[in-house]
């Protein structure tokens, strides 16, 4: 039984050697092809000294490369980090430099971006270059290695690492409200769980071609890239330039022959309004998955009607648990349903929902959601106290310590036994699938010299889930500029964090304990928002 | 200002932010280089129909319209002279 995620691909290219594995562009890496380039890279790590109880940092455009090296460092026995290539170069460093990675994967042009921002880059054991371009502009430090060496590399050392199945197979950086990001740490077993189920309830086959659109920072990658794996299927990568473009997009997906789709409810809706999605017949397109936020049903009955043939599931699940429920759409959708339902729990999951007074919620009735099971993560890397606020024991199981995952999440036990979500308890919110604090927004604000207060609120929108206004009182005598405060964002903070928009006031209201009314500054920016009910 | 500076301008500020060596001109690739994202994309579809009321029709959101800043001010002149002619 496969126990680490890199089984996977080990089985796989056995059993289907010659059959396609990942796909980019022009690129197609079969099974075997795949196996060895990732022993390739897992030699070298090995040889550098890095293993179980490592962590890699991934820094690059996503391409077939990614993978390999992904895989290359899981059979090295370390974990892998990948951050957003299009982040600001300052915040990639705090996360290569919260969790002590001993080495990086990336490509001259970004590792010339970091060097401003990280002075401990000197000190890694390595840095591997994957891009095709050699630029010898680049400093070459004695620990900077080229991906096109590896080949050079002597046989002799071995190509894996003994791990176990609880060891870190990835850390995924998600928004954190004190400021700073924070790494969830996912172990092998974890992902092995929500894989596993994932093969199972979709049932993937190798004829299958399963899309990769969200970026691999994302953890929806994690189905598209391990599931494909697990069955022998192909991962399709969508090339950068592709998903830019709507039409471009729709295009792709009828000509890649792609069977599976996995994304955020944002891309398809924009593929929907922008992408003339009518000029194809997707022949080949079974599923539609999405997750990450809600989906406007009216818009999702508009992408089911175009695409007659698929059938479509909401995901829902946290980083911190992988998927840990999911809810087949009917087909015909019920034209009086006007939310979607995030449905029952995964296979080897449960989830449970505790009201204010510490019960488990009946039919019909509010609570918080929880999840327990092997696919929830063992905590924050380097955050202990927000990890055991966020596993708490599970009161429902007085006769031994369990802990359980509690999500923030608000969500109604409907009588069919399925859940329906509600909304948050604290100020975390949703845009284009990202999950946002506020908090680290405004932390991010209060940095700047001008700058006397600032809040930032959200304000819904059904094509991206919400988009972001900054309401900010300068200091005194001090006139700071829109372009200036979206300057000063756009490098500390990633696209989808940056304020779309900017209010100024002289004075931010405040409730009677003397914190910043965001109530009162909503309801006044946005009349028509609703109010989340209190459980 | 023409049309190229102030998109220049506007990517500059909203896009790359203050600590990138890159400075934007008519030239750079600014899809190839990874400036745009789709979010990107988007703001700076906004943009060009609010600063010259030109609309911009979903097929014309393509990467060869949409790869330099020079490549779009040229877009956007055809679109105008489509609807003069129109």
């Amino acid at each position: 039984m496969p126990y680490l995620l890199w089984h996977y691909l080990r089985d796989s290219a056995r059993r289907y050697p010659s059959r396609p594995a990942v796909a980019w562009r022009g690129s197609v890496l079969t099974y075997r092809e795949l196996d060895e380039q990732s022993d390739q890279i897992a030699r070298f790590f090995i040889s550098k000294g890095i293993g179980p109880g490592a962590r890699v940092g991934l820094y690059l455009p996503k391409s077939h490369r990614s993978v390999v090296a992904m895989l290359g460092i899981l059979k090295a026995g370390a974990a892998y980090v990948p951050t957003d290539p299009s982040a600001p170069s300052r915040r990639v460093a705090y996360i290569l430099g919260d969790c002590a990675v001993s080495a990086l994967v990336t490509t001259s042009e970004k590792l010339t971006e970091l060097t401003a921002s990280m002075p401990g880059l000197a000190s890694l054991k390595s840095v591997l270059l994957a891009g095709d371009v050699h630029d010898p502009s680049v400093q070459s430090g004695a620990n900077v290695h080229h991906w096109r060496d590896l080949q050079h590399l002597e046989m002799h050392v071995p190509a894996s690492a003994e791990a176990i199945e609880t060891d870190p197979a990835y850390l995924l950086y998600t928004s954190g409200s004190t400021g700073n990001p924070k790494g969830v740490i996912l172990t092998h077993r974890n992902a092995l769980t929500f894989v596993e189920w994932g093969a199972e309830t979709f049932a993937i086959g190798s004829d299958d071609r399963l899309s990769n659109h969200a970026p691999l920072h994302f953890d929806l990658s994690v189905f598209d890239v391990y599931v494909a794996l697990r069955c022998g299927a192909c991962v399709v990568i969508v090339p950068d330039q592709v998903a830019l473009f709507p039409v471009e997009l729709a295009r792709w997906i009828n000509v890649e022959r792609i069977t599976v789709w996995y994304s955020v409810p944002s891309a398809l809706i924009r593929l929907l309004l922008h992408g003339s999605l009518e000029r194809f017949e997707y022949e080949t397109l079974r599923i539609v998955l999405f997750a990450g936020e809600v989906f406007p049903v009216k818009y999702l009955r508009e992408v089911m009607a175009r695409l007659s043939r698929t059938e479509f599931f909401n995901l829902y699940g946290p980083t911190e648990t992988n998927v840990c429920t999911f809810y087949k759409v009917p087909r015909p959708l019920p034209p009086e349903v006007a939310d979607l339902s995030i449905g029952k729990a995964c296979e080897n999951t449960e989830v449970f929902a505790i009201d204010d007074g510490g019960g488990r919620v009946m039919a019909g009735e509010i609570g918080e959601l929880y999840v327990r099971g092997p696919s929830v993560m063992p905590g924050y890397w380097g955050l202990a106290e927000r990890s055991q606020d966020a596993l708490v024991m599970n009161a429902l199981q007085p006769a031994f310590q369990e802990r359980a995952y509690r999500t923030g999440d608000i969500v109604r036990l409907e009588h069919d036994e399925n859940y329906s979500f509600i909304g948050r308890r604290d100020h975390m919110v949703k845009s284009r699938g990202y999950r946002i604090e506020l908090g680290e927004i405004e932390q991010v604000l209060f940095q700047h010299d001008q700058v006397k207060e600032a809040v930032v609120i959200a304000v819904p929108d059904d094509e991206i889930g919400s988009r972001l206004k900054a309401v900010v009182a300068p200091n005194a005598d001090c006139e700071v500029l829109v372009a200036d405060l979206q300057a000063f964002c756009s490098t500390r903070l990633p696209r989808y964090m940056v304020p779309e928009t900017f209010v100024f006031l002289s004075e931010l209201p405040k409730t009677s304990t003397g914190k910043t009314d965001r109530q009162a500054l909503s309801k006044s920016l946005n009349p028509t928002a609703p109010e989340v009910p209190r459980t | 200002m023409t049309l190229a500076h102030s998109l220049a301008t506007f990517i500059q500020t909203n896009l790359i932010g203050d600590d990138r060596s890159i400075r934007i001109d008519e030239q750079v690739a600014l899809i190839d280089a990874g400036i745009i994202d789709s979010m990107g994309l988007m703001q700076i579809v906004t943009f060009i129909e609010q600063e010259t009321g030109v609309h911009i029709p979903d097929d014309e959101v393509v990467p060869d319209n949409f790869q330099t800043v020079g490549d779009m001010e040229r877009m956007v002149r055809r679109l105008q002279a489509r609807s003069a002619n129109a």
